[in-house]
């Protein structure tokens, strides 16, 4: 039952007896309901995609339905993340409720996956079973580069490729890229001014190895706020025996 | 192992059939079933966000001028593909997962398949081998795929398994799941990038999301659609009346599938593809499989018999109502006969498989 939502729900049950070892007998109920769930919630899950840190200061929300025996929706964000709960009709929604999911500020990078659990509370205060929408995404730094990661496939050992990578600012900010370095002796990381005065680079890999390989791109960057951090663009290849 | 089939001629996939088993076992590769249109249709992924504001004019209209110069399109293409080691096994959805690895060893695998358009009429002829799983089998498999406008049919003539009879399918939409693979995107982007029926990168919803990069030393835009888990981007030449150059599918911002595609300048249509490479990867960005497809014939502007994008099941098939959910037999008559499952819903393996594939590696 847990889970329906509006739907009509049939269940029969037989019961098959005997009394003092005498023929069977059966004897057979019903039941037909209704289901009408306490709270419906659009959208079912939060799939932000990959975000960075500054676009995920406007909150996401999340519209409520309650059913008239509820009064009220407590709710509890996973670690890092707030939920606020407040009317959605003061506000001119036609849901019930709405949640506003927003990330702390300090709160981690990386992948998400948690659920947002909103538990209705009738009128006359009893806690009722929990529902939970999921929370999933990537949250990034403000400066990502376009592509996350260079994949060249199978390449003959011998040859060179060269791709381009752009750093950009998903929310448009400033920043600045005060180095661009590889470790390894394969790659050659060079920008390339010719066309904007963005932040385009060029890397140059020579493929060397058999099988899996990887070298990578180091950037340096310098958010508008003074804040440094990496960024790092691993470039991959299959080697294959050259010609 | 190199395993590979030849293309059929138009109006069956019957005959001319060729598996050719070739030198040291090397790569296995399954059939490509592009994973975007899937992955929406079992509900995996949001309606789509745009990034910037909508496609620049001068793209837009130069992909509606490639597309209206191009009324029919007749192209036979070869594939290579090759599958490492264990790809299949690892892309596999849980319940198709096999207990052995799969491939067990690197396997080539070869195919000349046709792709025909007459306006938003497709047909699509594959004869790619395929895997049975779980099972891990490599097998022929030919697969004839047509929509119309008012219906569209899948045809196995060499059935779905080893021994199984001829099969075919009605689906329930009228409109053709194979045009939309990722092989033979970079055909169906170049020219009939504004049919979101055909191509699995509708130019009208996707966004430039104000990136440009050099791609072999052109300067190429790119546009996305956003679907939050899922990224589709197309790198537009602008050198080229804005052709896609590289198509990309990514999944939490992981690389999945990319397709680097060559061009030549062709006297009615401008620029068609010759060909393209396609790469595969799985969540941990190793490669499972690349496929390197090169155009053997071209043709635009062909008159095109009606009855190609149309399959008349011959008698024997077993036919899979994806409309009733139903499946029949055709008697010996080529008319329905017994139910063999009676109102079940069975719409067909082959849209159970196309769903599981959008877990992994696809077909």
């Amino acid at each position: 039952v847990r889970g329906s939502e509006g739907e009509p729900f049939l269940t029969r049950l037989r019961a098959l007896y005997s009394a003092g070892g005498q023929v069977q007998k059966t004897a057979e109920w019903s039941l037909k309901a209704v289901i009408v769930p306490a709270l419906r919630l659009n959208p079912p899950a939060l799939r932000f995609g990959v975000r960075s840190d500054r676009q995920l200061e406007v909150p996401q929300i999340v519209r409520i339905e309650a059913n008239d025996t509820i009064g009220a929706i407590d709710c509890q964000a996973p670690p890092g993340w707030t939920a606020e709960i407040t009317s959605g009709q003061a506000e001119s929604h036609p849901a019930d409720f709405l949640a506003k999911v927003k990330r702390k500020p300090d709160g981690n990078f990386g992948l998400i996956s948690g659920v947002i659990r909103f538990c209705p509370v009738d009128r006359e205060g009893k806690r009722l079973p929990p529902k939970e929408a999921g929370l999933i995404g990537e949250i990034v730094r403000d400066v990502v580069a376009n592509p996350r990661e260079i994949h060249h496939g199978r390449r003959p050992c011998g040859m060179t490729a060269n791709e381009t990578v752009r750093l950009v600012s998903p929310s448009n900010r400033p920043f600045l890229v005060k180095s661009a370095t590889s470790r390894s002796s394969d790659l050659q990381v060079t920008r390339v001014q010719e066309y904007d005065k963005g932040w385009l680079y060029t890397l140059q890999l020579r493929f060397t190895g058999l099988g899996e390989q990887e070298a990578s791109a180091e950037f340096t960057v310098q958010d508008e706020d003074g804040e440094e951090f990496k960024l790092v663009v691993p470039a991959r290849y299959y080697g294959l025996q050259g010609p | 192992m190199k395993f590979g089939n030849r293309a059929e001629p138009r109006q069956g996939a019957e005959k001319r059939a060729v598996m050719r088993v070739i030198k040291s076992p090397k790569y296995l590769s399954p059939r490509v079933v592009l994973a975007i249109p899937l992955a929406i249709a079992a509900g995996l992924v949001a309606s789509p966000r745009g990034v910037g504001g909508p496609a620049p004019e001068a793209a837009l209209a130069a992909i509606r001028a490639r597309q209206e110069s191009v009324k029919t399109l007749m192209v036979e293409y070869k594939q290579t593909e090759v599958v490492a080691k264990g790809a299949k096994s690892e892309g596999a959805a849980p319940l198709m997962k096999p207990t052995t690895i799969v491939p067990p060893e690197e396997t080539t695998l070869e195919s000349v398949d046709r792709l025909l358009i007459d306006g938003e009429k497709v047909r699509c002829e594959d004869n790619h081998p395929s895997w049975l799983m779980p099972q891990g089998i490599l097998q022929e498999q030919k697969r004839v795929s047509v929509a119309n406008g008012s219906g569209a049919k899948v045809f196995f003539p060499t059935g779905l398994g080893p021994g199984a009879t001829p099969t075919g399918v009605i689906q329930r939409e009228p409109r053709s799941l194979d045009v939309k693979a990722f092989t033979p995107a970079p055909l169906t982007t170049t020219f009939r990038g504004l049919d979101p029926m055909i191509s699995a990168f509708p130019a009208a919803d996707m966004k430039p999301s104000g990136v440009t990069l050099l791609i072999d030393g052109a300067l190429c835009e790119e546009h996305v659609i956003d679907y939050s888990d899922v990224i589709l981007s197309s790198w537009l030449d602008t050198t080229k009346d804005y052709v896609p150059r590289r198509l990309r599918l990514q999944r939490q911002g992981r690389l999945l599938e990319q397709a680097d595609v060559t061009y030549r300048r062709h006297e009615t249509c401008g620029w068609s593809p010759t060909s393209w490479v396609c790469n595969y990867y799985s969540g941990h960005a190793t490669i499972l499989r690349s496929t390197s497809v090169q155009v053997l014939d071209f043709r635009v502007n062909e008159p095109q018999p009606a009855e190609q994008f149309d399959i008349r099941f011959p008698p024997g098939t077993t036919v899979r109502d994806g409309r009733t959910l139903k499946t029949n037999e055709l008697s010996p008559m080529g008319t329905c006969g017994k139910y063999l499952v009676p109102g079940r819903c069975y719409p067909g393996s082959y849209h159970s498989r196309a769903i599981l594939g959008t877990g992994g590696t696809g077909g």
